[in-house]
């Protein structure tokens, strides 16, 4: 056996990071099931807690929210019809109607058995095709790697957003500042207005901490002065461990889901609403029941679920081996990672792999977690849904600023902080969407380093982003995303109504 | 819609011609034949100001037309803007007055903002929690907080 994966399995098994996960499988399930907390807001909570940890814990305690997140917004959208997540949107579909007929505990037991199958089958995937794409990734020069991030950015900017345009001057705005700091070639001051703070640079973490949470803050005093109703959350609801002709049911639905989901999670800026729906439409179209959809079925549930939790695997491979996150959870994760001194992409399987088999064994483990805690806490876990949200709120407060702050004891960064969360705030209103910024600002700086990079190399002479095959192919790809959404506005308006 | 692009349009023109003008104060190039500082922002500036500007057109030539929209109520509005200044305050006064004193008052301000009206509820969580999380950073996550007033 490759000593690496020796190595990274012991780590990833070590009683602290096992504990770190089933924390983090707990705090994700009720982050992910309490409505307007997403799982990148609970990730971001306890991001404080993982600068003491070491990285290996600090991994496993991330990968468990992200995995138990995903889970726990099933249990809402099941029980309330509120999803927890945008990823539980379509679980809600079937899942509240069986609960209204007084199947909730089947329909949380098939979200539970669901969500594992498609967690595992990601991970089978993460595991085979991870150490595949790094080592063709490493025989990329700096031209291919400039390609290949600003193909990353444009996908990101089209997939996510209604207007192509707002979503790349989103991400434009990202680059920006990225901008700011030293130059990461020569070392040139640029836009630090003679503040020493800003010689570093933005802290990517800190604009992350304020682009989520003060959003997220305004939203939550808004909906809690609307009052607007939960219902009641039930707290009888039967079994959750379904029966032999559930399982033979919902087979099918959580297969597709799991090849749908893991697929879209590889796309980087798609996620688990896309997959989750996708699934559910793929699932019904291959019932022999299709009418069954919608009225409360278990293959209803089954895809969704399947689906949003294997796009967590899916989106950990572009992650890991090209350093490109898919969502803002993995941008979190690299921003962790980073913290960490480990920068995802292709030379951690060169230079450490043992830390590359730790992320993907902490993934088994995290989807072990979840599914134990899920299935023993469940009627535990859904009093959650009752907590006062006049609470959560000013603690969730409490926790960014102390996070912002602690990333290198400053209270620079936690001005940092308010003023992106003022900006999340400005663009949402003005209907900008923030994940392409969020991205940019992730990739800014590899796509500024390997495009001066290729350029010296080349003697300034442009002409080598077109002559080296796999850069070209990553711009003609660039130039397709792009173009796709405007061809099929003009596509659209072309065709008589 | 339509006023909202065009006011985008416009502030983000803005901006590009202030970074534009930033952009020009860099050195261009330091060693011959390599890009210098200011290469990439030449290239992100002329990017944005072309995107900036179609957004513009887009909001000029857009129909007028609003989607309706789901107001939050004037309470709601102020409130929420009560919430944002008191965090403000509190990140102003929190170097110097510390963790201790400060965050019970942001805490029950705003828990007030989220629409609690019970004093003693209001009093309990915010005293609470801040012992908490002061006991659970100060002590076990050793984050360097200035605990108490810095005078």
């Amino acid at each position: 056996m490759d000593p690496a994966v020796l190595e990274g399995f012991l780590s990833a098994t070590a009683p602290e990071a096992l504990a770190a996960m089933a924390a983090g499988a707990l705090i994700g399930l009720i982050a992910g099931m309490l409505p307007g907390i997403t799982i990148s807001s609970g990730i971001i909570i306890v991001l404080p807690l993982t600068f003491v940890m070491g990285p290996h814990v600090a991994i496993s305690l991330l990968l468990g929210i992200y995995s138990g997140g995903m889970t726990g917004g099933s249990f809402s959208a099941i029980l309330l019809n509120i999803p927890g997540t945008p990823s539980a949107s379509a679980t809600g579909l079937d899942g509240y109607q069986m609960a209204r007929r007084g199947e909730a505990g089947l329909a949380l037991g098939t979200s539970i058995f669901s969500s594992f199958f498609g967690g595992m089958f990601s991970l089978i995937c993460l595991w085979l095709i991870a150490p595949q794409l790094a080592a063709v990734a490493l025989k990329f020069q700096a031209v291919d790697l400039f390609s290949l991030v600003f193909f990353g950015l444009t996908i990101i900017s089209s997939f996510a957003v209604q207007s192509v345009v707002k979503g790349l001057l989103s991400g434009l705005i990202g680059l920006i500042l990225v901008t700011v700091g030293q130059d990461p070639i020569m070392g040139t001051a640029r836009y630090t207005f003679g503040e020493v703070n800003l010689l570093q640079g933005v802290h990517f973490l800190t604009a992350l901490i304020g682009l989520f949470a003060i959003p997220q803050l305004v939203d939550g005093i808004q909906e809690n002065l609307r009052g607007l109703a939960r219902g009641e959350v039930l707290s009888r609801f039967g079994s959750i461990y379904p029966r032999w002709r559930h399982y033979k049911a919902m087979t099918l639905p959580s297969l597709i889901g799991s090849v749908v989901g893991t697929f879209i999670g590889i796309l980087p800026g798609t996620g688990g609403p896309i997959a989750a729906f996708l699934s559910y439409d793929y699932a019904k179209k291959a019932s022999k029941k299709p009418e069954a959809f919608g009225t409360g079925c278990v293959e209803g549930v089954a895809a969704p679920e399947a689906a949003n939790n294997a796009v967590c695997g899916g989106a950990l491979i572009p992650m890991m081996t090209l350093g490109i996150p898919g969502d803002p959870v993995t941008a979190i994760l690299i921003g962790a990672l980073l913290v960490h001194g480990l920068a995802p992409g292709p030379m951690l399987f060169l230079e450490r792999a043992d830390f590359a088999y730790t992320i993907i064994f902490s993934f088994f483990w995290s989807n072990i977690f979840t599914i134990a805690i899920a299935l023993l806490g469940v009627r535990l876990l859904v009093k959650v849904l009752d907590a006062p949200k006049a609470v959560l709120i000013p603690a969730i407060a409490v926790l960014c600023v102390i996070g912002s702050f602690a990333l290198r004891n400053s209270f620079f960064d936690t001005y940092v902080m308010f003023s992106f969360g003022l900006l999340g705030l400005l663009m949402r209103w003005l209907d900008m969407p923030v994940v392409p910024l969020i991205l940019a600002l992730v990739l800014g700086r590899p796509l500024e380093e390997n495009l001066r990079v290729a350029l010296t190399a080349s003697k300034g002479d442009a002409s080598i982003l077109f002559t080296s095959p796999i850069s070209l192919a990553f711009l003609i790809l660039s130039v397709f995303t792009i173009a796709w959404p405007f061809l099929q506005e003009w596509r659209r308006r072309g065709r008589p109504a | 819609m339509r006023t909202k692009n065009i006011a985008a349009g416009l502030g983000l023109l803005a901006f590009g011609a202030l970074y534009a003008y930033m952009t020009a104060q860099l050195p261009r190039r330091l060693i011959g034949n390599v890009p210098g500082p200011s290469f990439f922002p030449w290239v992100l500036t002329w990017c944005f100001l072309l995107l900036s500007a179609v957004l513009l057109i887009q909001g000029l030539l857009a129909e007028r037309w609003s989607p309706p929209r789901m107001e939050a109520g004037k309470g709601a509005g102020r409130r929420t803007a009560a919430g944002l200044l008191f965090l403000a305050v509190y990140l102003g006064g929190l170097p110097f007055l510390g963790f201790l004193l400060v965050t019970p008052l942001l805490f029950a301000a705003l828990m007030w903002a989220a629409g609690e009206g019970r004093p003693i509820y209001i009093a309990g969580w915010s005293v609470g929690m801040t012992a908490f999380l002061y006991l659970m950073f100060h002590y076990l996550f050793q984050v360097p907080f200035p605990a108490a007033p810095d005078f």
